[in-house]
């Protein structure tokens, strides 16, 4: 059983939270699948939110397959996201570290460095939506 | 929502009971033993009966006090539980609460007052009634049960008042929403309404019966009014007494219902008149009238009384229950009227 | 389907001045609505005119189904906590509780006993001596343990300090998710309700101005910033609900069903109180009334 907590300034909405802590328990292998998720009423309960955002992330969770509701019971977790994905960040990760060593030598500070990467980020997010 | 009306009422009524219960005990054993008094005088064979009868109506004078209850109780009680009944509600923002449960405003204040009235009826006829019990001996002594102080002590007419001074806190609550001008109003209009009622409307609930009788020189049932001008009025007496009666006025008549004219007065009290202009003795404050002046008022009296009898207007001691259901159905049916009005005022007009 | 709120040009003036006016909202049933506006926008008017301790002057109202407090079953029907939680000072918690039972029919009895365990209350309290927060939840208690179909909240947690006003919500938000009830509370603060409404009805100088499920608001409002350029020439699907000129730069608050597309825009997701926010200081800009709140206030 997991618990979850929302940031109020991240921008994120509480829903889009609470999808994101679980995804990121199951990539961790915090969940496996079996685990019961939180019920609604005790997720509403500790962090006083509306209990359709809570419906509303488990239903995306259900539709990408990550969980199923067992009526009367609870949401249970069906699969997993922790194997694959995780050898893929490796040499990933390597090499952002190689281009961070090499945006510090450009001169750029953290805060720049940041902003650069979240800009980039926007950019092409928006490329793939166009 | 009986429970509530009870429940808001509680400590005032058990503060009401207790009061209540020591009046009650004090009345109950001071009662037996005045009428003990009261049978021994009646049982009495010597020759000095006025004797026990005096003590009897010369005792328990602070007892007696306790029929000021009777005569203030309704006042304050429609003050402290009438007026405050639905303006508390509004000042402390309950309505709030009291109005959105699943009782009906009507359902609500309906109850309220049912309960008001109801512990009203029970604490106001307990008084009343070992009141009127305890001062019987008076009333079959020394009293008259329908001179105007005492006829509000006796009977039931007090839980009348009761109910209506209830009613007008309630109606004073609903409409001025305040309670201190709400406690104000149902002050000044509890009073208002009584001395009207008494001074006004209760000597005239029954046609008065008339008691004529000769004038005579020893009682002085005349006074004599001079006025520049107008020259003299003769005044039959503003406060006559008959036992077992309210007497409530006198007037000087021949046979036929009139009054004396101006011109027999002239005539028959010339003597007095004769002195008069003279004189400003009639004005004298001090001492006892000279001579002259005693004997010119006998003439005139004495003449006046050949052709005139002192008419005293009174209701008889006969008339107090009848009274008493006349008054008491005036200021029930001014509740029920007030209380109407409440009703409809905390269902249509309030916020 | 019946709605927990139809409202239809409803008004309600007191003497000459309208403290609601030409409000047109409808809340589906099983929605938690929150009402937001400035302290004097007519939050109060309107729960009030709901819970029935009001009287329309104009207009018409329908909460839960029926014309409020027409008769006891309706009454029973909606459970309201008016401002400030009031209570009788003089009685105490279990007096309440009994006030309560002997109120309404459908009272919960256990209900309202479990409550009052869980929230640490001691039943021979007098309420005049509960803190702001315990009387607050003693009135919710109350005013849940009736059962409503629809409750309705004044300003529940302005006088709550941060603790207990978490604490009152999550009880809130706990019963909704078991019982499935629809709720209406107002707050003059936005912060309060982010998290526990998933319906806005925003209320401004006693007029709607915004009447909107939260995750559409969200979805079609948004923030775009730029160099200084003129805002009568952007596209007809976006609205302008704010702008800001400096000489250098615009900013302006949008409304809009699809993206922006104009790469010149820097695009950015706005808060339900920067939305808030920005119909507020909109409507408080010198632009005349008669123009269309963007068609939301329907």
């Amino acid at each position: 059983m997991i618990e979850f907590h929302l940031d109020s300034r991240s921008g994120v909405s509480p829903y889009q939270q609470i999808v994101q802590q679980v995804r990121h328990a199951l990539r961790l292998g915090v969940l496996e699948p079996g685990d019961q998720l939180p019920t609604v009423k005790d997720v509403v309960a500790t962090l006083a939110i509306n209990p359709n955002t809570v419906l509303k992330a488990y239903r995306e969770l259900e539709h990408s397959g990550l969980v199923a509701g067992r009526p009367g019971v609870g949401t249970f977790v069906t699969a997993s996201l922790s194997d694959a994905p995780l050898a893929a960040q490796v040499p990933l990760r390597r090499e952002l570290e190689r281009w961070l060593v090499k945006a510090r030598s450009a001169g750029l500070d953290d805060e720049s460095i940041e902003a650069l990467f979240r800009d980039s980020f926007r950019s092409a997010s928006a490329r793939d939506i166009a | 929502m009986t429970w509530m009306a009870w429940r808001q009422t509680r400590t005032s009524a058990f503060v009401t009971a207790g009061v209540l219960l020591v009046v009650l005990i004090a009345l109950l054993i001071t009662g037996v033993h005045l009428n003990n008094e009261y049978t021994a005088y009646r049982h009495c064979l010597s020759l000095d009966c006025g004797v026990l009868r005096d003590r009897v109506a010369g005792s328990y004078s602070h007892v007696k006090l306790i029929g000021a209850l009777l005569i203030g109780g309704p006042a304050i009680l429609g003050v402290f539980w009438g007026a405050p009944m639905v303006s508390r509600e509004l000042e402390n923002g309950t309505f709030r609460l009291a109005w959105t449960q699943g009782v009906s405003r009507r359902g609500w204040i309906t109850t309220r007052i049912a309960v008001g009235a109801l512990e009203t009826v029970v604490a106001g006829g307990l008084l009343a009634f070992a009141f009127t019990w305890w001062s019987k001996p008076f009333d079959l002594t020394s009293e008259t049960r329908m001179a105007p102080a005492i006829f509000d002590q006796r009977g039931f007419v007090a839980v009348a008042y009761a109910l209506f001074a209830l009613a007008l806190g309630v109606a004073a609550s609903a409409t001025i929403r305040r309670t201190l001008p709400a406690m104000a109003t149902t002050l000044a209009g509890f009073i208002g309404v009584r001395m009207i009622v008494q001074f006004l409307v209760r000597p005239h609930l029954m046609t008065p019966l008339t008691k004529i009788s000769a004038l005579s020189q020893r009682q002085p049932d005349v006074s004599f009014l001079f006025r520049p001008g107008s020259g003299l009025r003769l005044v039959a007496d503003s406060h006559p007494q008959l036992p077992n009666a309210w007497a409530l006025g006198a007037k000087l008549v021949d046979s036929s219902g009139h009054g004396p004219s101006q011109g027999f007065i002239a005539q028959a009290c010339s003597a007095l008149l004769h002195i008069s202009p003279s004189s400003p003795s009639p004005h004298r404050k001090l001492g006892p009238p000279p001579p002259h002046i005693i004997a010119a008022t006998g003439q005139c009296i004495h003449n006046v009384g050949l052709h005139f009898h002192e008419a005293i207007s009174y209701q008889p001691e006969s008339r107090f229950w009848a009274f008493q259901w006349l008054e008491s159905a005036i200021f029930v049916g001014l509740a029920v009227a007030l209380l109407g009005l409440a009703v409809f005022w905390v269902r249509k007009r309030i916020v | 389907m019946i709605s927990a709120l139809t409202a239809t040009g409803l008004g309600k003036c007191f003497g000459r001045k309208w403290a609601l006016r030409d409000c047109t909202v409808e809340i589906e049933q099983g929605r938690v609505a929150g009402l937001v506006g400035p302290n004097g926008a007519g939050k109060s008017t309107l729960l009030n005119l709901m819970a029935g301790l009001l009287a329309p002057s104009e207009g018409s109202l329908e909460v839960a189904g029926n014309r409020p407090a027409i008769d006891e079953e309706q009454l029973g029907r909606v459970g309201f906590l008016a401002q400030d939680s009031p209570v009788y000072a003089s009685l105490t918690v279990a007096d309440h509780l009994r006030f309560g039972a002997h109120m309404n029919p459908r009272w919960d009895r256990a209900f309202a006993q479990e409550r009052v365990t869980a929230i640490d209350l001691d039943p021979k309290q007098r309420a005049g001596k509960l803190s702001g927060g315990q009387r607050a939840q003693l009135a919710l208690t109350i005013a849940l343990a009736k059962r409503p179909e629809l409750l309705l909240l004044d300003e529940p947690v302005a006088s709550l300090d941060p603790l207990a006003r978490r604490e009152f919500l999550a009880a809130l938000a706990a019963y909704v998710a078991e019982h499935g009830i629809s709720v209406v509370l107002s707050s003059h603060l936005v912060a309060d309700l982010e998290r526990v409404c998933d319906f806005l009805v925003l209320l401004s100088a006693a007029r709607v101005q915004l009447a909107e499920d939260v995750d559409t608001l969200l979805a079609r409002h948004r923030r775009i910033f730029g160099p200084r350029r003129d805002l009568d020439r952007l596209p007809s699907d976006l609205r302008v609900v704010w702008s800001s000129h400096t000489d250098k730069q615009t900013t302006a608050v949008v409304r809009t069903d699809g993206p922006v597309l104009d790469p010149a825009w820097q695009i950015e997701e706005l808060t339900l109180e920067d939305v808030v926010l920005a119909y507020m200081g909109g409507s408080a800009e010198a632009e005349p009334p008669a123009r269309p709140k963007l068609g939301v206030a329907r």
